[in-house]
C-alpha cells in the first residue's frame, strides 16, 4: 500500500521556517547539551525530513539548505561577536583565523562564551532571520529585476495562477501599459480568478481557454510563467500543461520568461516527465470520471530548459546556461541530500 | 482527538457472498493488494485515529488480530469486542454500549467501506454543530457521483445548513414526502433541497447518545432503516437532529454490497481514484496495470490489472481487468475475465475464467464462469467442457456483466432450469409449425439446441411430447394431420432407444385424458413407421401382462385387433425370411479344402 500523504504542501516555506524557530527554542529539542554548529545542522536535517510532506515536497528542504548555508558562511565569517569588548575581539581574531585553517568544530577550549546559548544567539537565530527577510521581500526583487525587460504596449501571456506573477503585474503597470492574456487550464479552473484579480486592479486582461493557445501565439510577445521547483540543469516543474506551451512558444519564437523566488531552486537532476511526478486521482482532470474511462492525472509538467529564455530570481537574472552558477552560490554541496 | 474512538463494525448481516462469508468474514476478504481491514486501519492511521474497537461475530477476526504483527510507526490500539449474539447492526451498537468505553464521541464505520474522505474537515463540522446545538447526534458522511446500485438508491431531502430531514428509499413503490405543505417565498430559495446524486459513505460520527437510543429502542435493528427513519419522521417531537456532511468532488467511497460492487472497487482502486490509497508505485505499468509478480512477455495483459506477488504468468495467457492474488499458479493459454482470483490457486492450462470470484488455495481445472468458488464447493462447481467465449446473454448491462447470483452452485436446479427453457422452448416450436416445410426447420432449430446445451435425446423427446399432445384435438382426424405433419420430425428424434419413453408419454397422456386411444396412437405410429411390429407387440404383451389396472385392459381390448394383424405381419416375414434362406442354399458354395 502507499503510504505518503499528498495533500497541498500544509507548510509554505514561510512557515516552515517559523516552525523551525519554534522547533529551536522548544525546551523538547532533542539537542546536546552543549550544541555546536553541526549538532544545529543535523537537527535541521532532520527536522527536514520529518517535516517533509512526501517525496515531492521540495520547498521545505530547500528553506532549510538555504538556512544551513547561511549558517555555515556566518560561522565562518569575522566578527560575530559584539563589538563591546575589544580585547575579546582581538582573541576572537585569532580563534577565528585558527578555526578557518583547521577542520574543527566551533566549540573552542580557552576562556570564551561558547555555550549553546551563545551560538544560538548570534549565529543560529540571525541566519534564520535572514532567510526569513530574504522570503519576504522576495517578490520586491523580483520586480526590480524583471522590470527592465518589458515595455510599453505590450502582450504578455500569463498561465493559470501564480503569485509571484500576480505581483510583477500588478507593480509594473504603474509605469507602463500592457496587455495580458490569460490562459486557462483545462482541468482547473484558477485562471478564471487569476483574470478577476488582475481585472480588479484596472488592468487589460482578456481569458481564453487552453485550446486558443495556437491561435494567439503570434500575437504574444512575451509569455510569464510561475514555476514549482527550479533543477540543477535550468529544467522546470511547473504547472500540469505548462509544457505545451513551451514547445508552441519555440515553434512561434517567443521568449519565455521564468519568475521565481530562489527558494524554489532545487538541486536535483530529472531526466523526463516521470522522474519527479506522481499519477493523482483521475477525478482530478475531470470530477465525472467513471472507471470505464482512462483518465490520468499528474502533478507536475517537467520543461527541460531549451525552452526557456531567461530566468528572473530575486537573486539575479540568469540563462538556462548559467543557472548552476545561482546554485553554488545559494546552497552547498554537502547539503543536497536533504 | 486521543479518546476518539473509531468502531468497526466487521462483519455483515446479509447473504450477498453467501458461499465465501461461510468460512470468512467480509473484513477479511483480500482486495487487490491487502486485506479490507487492513485498508481501513492504514485509513484511519492516516487521519490520525489511533483507537480502534472492532465489533466481530466470526472468529477468525480474533485470530488474525492475535496473529498480526505490522511493521509501521505508528501503532494502533486495537480493541476487539465480541457480538456473536447479535443479529443485526443495532445488536451490535447495544453490546458496545453495555461494555461502557465510550465516553463521547465516535466514528462508526461498517466493514466494508474503502474510502479516502479526509476525517479532518468532518470531525471540524462535527465539533462546530456539537458547540451549536447538543441535539446534533449524527453526522452521516455521503460523497458526490453517480447512484449506480440498488443499495445506493436514495433521495435526500436536506434543509438549510445539510440537516437531514428525510432519506426516501427509492426501491420502495410508494414515495411519500414528510411535509404536506410547503411555503414559498418570492425571491428566496426553497428550504427543502431534494438531492439524488449523493451517495451514502458507510461512515457516520457519532454521539454517546445514538448507543443510548439505541440501548432505549430495543426493536431497533439497523441504523438507516430504523434509526435515522425515526429521527426524521418524528423530528417534530424529537429534538434530535441529523446532519450531512458532503464531501468535495475528488473524495470518493465505495461499499462493497455484492461482488458487482466488490470488483467495482477493484477497478476504482487500481485507477487511482481512492488516491492517495493506491497501490505501490513500484509495480506500475503503463495503464492502471500492476505488476508485482513475473510476467511473460507473450502474455496479454489488458489496462487495470493487478498480478500479485510470485505469481508468474506464463505465455499465451490473457488477462482482461482481473485482479490476481500473491502465489498464484496459471497454466498456459488461459483466459481469465473480470475475475478476482485470491492466493494460492493453481488454473490449469487452457481453461476460461470469466466473472467468477476463486476463493484461496482452489484448483480448477475446467472452464467456469458466473461462479463464487472456494475450497469446499470447489468439486461441485459446475464446470463446463465446451465453453462458449462469446455469450450475448451475459452483455445485458453493464452492472450485470458480474457474477450472477450463486444458485447454480447446486446441482439440482440447473437440471430444472434447463429442462424449463426446453419445454417453453418446444412449446414456442410446436405452436408456430404448420407445413412441412416449417418442421424441417424445426428439426434444425432443435438439433442446434440439443447441441449447444448437450441435452440427451430422452428429454428432447419428452419435451416435445408434451409440447405436441397439446395440440391436437379428439377426434381422428386432427391425429392423423398430426402425425402427417410431424412424421420426420419424430422419425428423426425418436430411435430405438427413446421408443419406450416416447409410448410412455403416450401413455400417461391417455391415462390423463380419457377421450384419446393409445391404440390410434399405436396404429399411427406404426403407419408413419415410427415404431416397429415389434416393439408395438411387445409393448401390449406388456399391458396385457398387468393386473389390476383398468385402463391396461381397455387397452388390451381395443388392440386385440391389431395385435393379431401385427402378428400375422411378422408371420408373413419370418416365412419370406426361411423361405429367402432356402432360396439361398441354391448357392451354396462348396468349400474345397486342399
Amino acid at each position: 500500500m502507499n503510504t505518503q500523504k499528498a495533500q497541498p504542501r500544509l507548510y509554505s516555506s514561510k512557515e516552515s521556517i517559523l516552525a523551525l524557530k519554534a522547533h529551536l527554542s522548544a525546551k523538547q529539542a532533542k539537542l546536546p547539551k552543549n550544541p555546536t554548529i553541526e549538532d544545529y545542522i543535523t537537527y535541521i536535517k532532520k527536522l527536514s525530513n520529518r517535516l517533509k510532506q512526501g517525496p515531492l515536497d521540495f520547498w521545505i528542504p530547500n528553506v532549510f539548505r538555504r538556512v544551513i548555508q547561511v549558517i555555515r558562511l556566518m560561522s565562518s565569517e569575522d566578527g560575530f561577536l559584539p563589538n563591546k569588548d575589544k580585547e575579546k575581539n582581538f582573541k576572537a581574531l585569532g580563534l577565528t583565523i585558527q578555526r578557518q585553517s583547521s577542520r574543527s568544530k566551533t566549540t573552542v577550549e580557552t576562556g570564551f562564551e561558547t555555550g549553546s546559548n551563545a551560538n544560538q544567539q548570534y549565529i543560529i537565530l540571525p541566519a534564520i532571520e535572514q532567510v526569513l527577510e530574504e522570503l519576504e521581500a522576495h517578490s520586491d526583487d523580483i520586480n526590480t529585476f524583471a522590470s527592465t525587460h518589458f515595455f510599453t504596449n505590450e502582450v504578455l501571456l500569463v498561465y493559470e495562477y501564480s503569485t509571484t506573477v500576480l505581483n510583477f503585474l500588478l507593480s509594473a503597470k504603474k509605469t507602463r501599459n500592457f496587455e495580458i492574456i490569460v490562459l486557462e487550464s483545462e482541468t482547473e479552473n484558477l485562471g478564471k480568478q487569476f483574470a478577476t484579480d488582475l481585472g480588479k486592479h484596472q488592468l487589460n486582461v482578456t481569458l481564453t481557454p487552453f485550446t486558443n493557445a495556437y491561435a494567439i501565439m503570434q500575437r504574444v510577445n512575451k509569455i510569464l510563467l510561475g514555476v514549482d521547483a527550479i533543477l540543477k540543469n535550468g529544467g522546470l516543474l511547473m504547472h500540469p500543461g505548462t509544457y505545451a506551451i513551451c514547445v508552441l512558444a519555440k515553434q512561434f519564437a517567443v521568449p519565455v520568461i521564468v519568475l521565481s523566488g530562489a527558494h524554489k531552486l532545487t538541486p536535483k537532476y530529472a531526466f523526463d516527465q516521470t522522474t519527479f511526478n506522481q499519477l493523482v486521482s483521475p477525478l482530478k482532470i475531470n470530477p465525472n470520471s467513471t472507471v470505464d474511462q482512462m483518465s490520468i492525472g499528474i502533478t507536475f509538467d517537467y520543461v527541460p530548459p531549451e525552452y526557456i529564455s531567461l530566468y528572473i530570481t530575486n537573486q539575479g537574472q540568469y540563462t538556462p546556461q548559467s543557472i548552476y552558477q545561482l546554485f553554488s552560490d545559494f546552497y552547498n554541496v554537502k547539503d543536497e541530500d536533504i | 482527538m486521543s479518546e476518539f474512538y473509531a468502531v468497526i463494525l466487521a462483519d455483515n448481516y446479509d447473504n450477498q457472498f453467501n458461499h465465501l462469508t461461510n468460512t470468512l468474514p467480509k473484513s477479511l476478504f483480500p482486495f487487490v493488494d491487502d486485506l479490507i481491514i487492513e485498508h481501513q486501519i492504514n485509513w484511519l492511521s492516516k487521519n490520525e485515529i489511533d483507537q480502534i474497537i472492532i465489533l466481530y461475530r466470526n472468529e477468525k477476526i480474533a485470530e488474525y488480530f492475535n496473529n498480526r504483527k505490522r511493521l509501521g510507526r505508528k501503532t494502533q490500539n486495537i480493541q476487539l469486542i465480541n457480538i456473536l449474539d447479535s443479529k443485526s447492526s443495532g445488536d451490535a451498537l447495544r453490546e458496545l454500549y453495555s461494555h461502557g468505553i465510550i465516553q463521547q464521541d465516535f466514528l462508526l464505520l461498517f466493514g466494508d467501506v474503502i474510502t479516502n474522505i479526509s476525517l479532518k474537515d468532518v470531525i471540524n463540522k462535527y465539533h462546530d454543530q456539537r458547540k451549536e446545538d447538543k441535539m446534533n447526534i449524527l453526522l452521516m458522511v455521503a460523497h458526490q457521483g453517480t447512484q449506480q446500485y440498488e443499495e445506493e438508491r436514495f433521495l435526500y431531502v436536506l434543509e438549510s445548513d445539510d440537516k437531514l430531514f428525510q432519506l426516501i428509499d427509492l426501491q420502495q413503490k410508494q414515495i411519500k414526502f414528510n411535509k404536506k405543505h410547503i411555503t414559498l417565498t418570492k425571491g428566496m430559495p426553497c428550504k427543502y433541497v431534494i438531492r439524488s446524486n449523493l451517495i451514502e459513505s458507510g461512515i457516520y460520527i457519532c454521539n454517546r447518545d445514538v448507543l443510548k437510543s439505541f440501548q432505549e429502542n430495543f426493536m431497533w435493528a439497523e441504523i438507516k432503516e430504523d434509526f435515522i427513519k425515526y429521527m426524521t419522521t418524528t423530528s417534530d417531537i424529537q429534538e434530535e437532529k441529523i446532519h450531512l456532511y458532503i464531501a468535495p468532488k475528488i473524495q470518493v467511497s465505495q461499499r462493497i454490497f455484492h461482488p458487482q460492487s466488490f470488483h467495482n472497487a477493484c477497478l476504482k482502486y487500481l485507477s487511482r481514484f481512492f488516491f492517495p490509497y493506491c497501490p505501490q508505485q513500484q509495480y506500475y505499468v503503463d495503464f492502471f496495470k500492476y505488476f508485482a509478480g513475473r510476467v511473460d512477455q507473450k502474455a496479454k495483459i489488458s489496462d487495470q490489472c493487478f498480478i500479485g506477488q510470485n505469481t508468474d504468468v506464463k505465455p499465451k495467457v490473457t488477462i482482461t481487468k482481473s485482479i490476481i492474488g500473491k502465489n498464484c499458479k496459471l497454466g498456459i493459454g488461459c483466459e481469465i475475465i473480470n475475475s478476482i482470483l485470491w492466493d494460492n490457486i493453481e488454473i490449469d492450462d487452457n481453461v476460461i475464467i470469466k466473472d467468477c470470484i476463486v476463493a484461496s488455495g482452489c484448483k480448477i481445472k475446467n472452464s467456469i464462469q458466473s461462479q463464487i468458488v472456494t475450497m469446499e464447493n470447489q468439486k461441485n462447481v459446475k464446470q463446463l467442457s465446451n465453453f462458449q467465449k462469446y455469450d450475448d446473454n451475459t452483455f445485458q448491462s453493464e452492472d450485470s456483466d458480474e457474477e450472477s447470483d450463486s444458485h447454480e452452485l447446486h446441482q439440482k436446479k440447473p437440471k430444472e432450469n434447463d429442462d424449463q427453457g426446453l419445454k417453453e422452448d418446444m412449446i414456442d416450436i410446436v405452436a408456430k409449425c404448420q407445413t412441412v416445410s416449417q418442421v424441417r426447420q424445426a428439426i434444425i432449430n432443435v438439433d442446434t439446441i440439443k447441441v449447444n446445451s448437450n441435452i440427451a435425446f430422452e428429454n428432447i423427446v419428452i419435451a416435445f411430447m408434451a409440447a405436441f399432445l397439446d395440440t391436437i384435438q379428439p377426434d381422428i382426424d386432427s391425429l392423423k394431420n398430426a402425425y402427417a405433419l410431424w412424421e420426420e420430425f419424430i422419425v428423426r428424434f425418436v430411435s430405438e432407444t427413446e421408443v419406450l419413453c416416447y409410448i410412455k408419454s403416450i401413455e400417461t397422456f391417455c391415462r390423463q385424458n380419457q377421450q384419446y386411444h393409445l391404440n390410434q396412437f399405436l396404429q399411427l405410429s406404426y403407419k408413419h413407421q415410427i415404431l416397429s411390429e415389434q416393439v408395438i407387440l411387445n409393448y401390449q404383451n406388456q399391458m396385457a401382462a398387468v393386473e389390476d389396472d383398468q385402463f391396461a385392459k381397455e387397452f388390451t381390448q381395443s388392440s386385440q385387433q391389431f395385435k393379431e394383424y401385427l402378428e400375422n405381419i411378422i408371420a408373413e416375414q419370418e416365412q419370406q425370411q426361411t423361405q429367402d434362406e432356402q432360396g439361398d442354399g441354391e448357392y451354396e458354395y462348396e468349400y474345397v479344402y486342399e
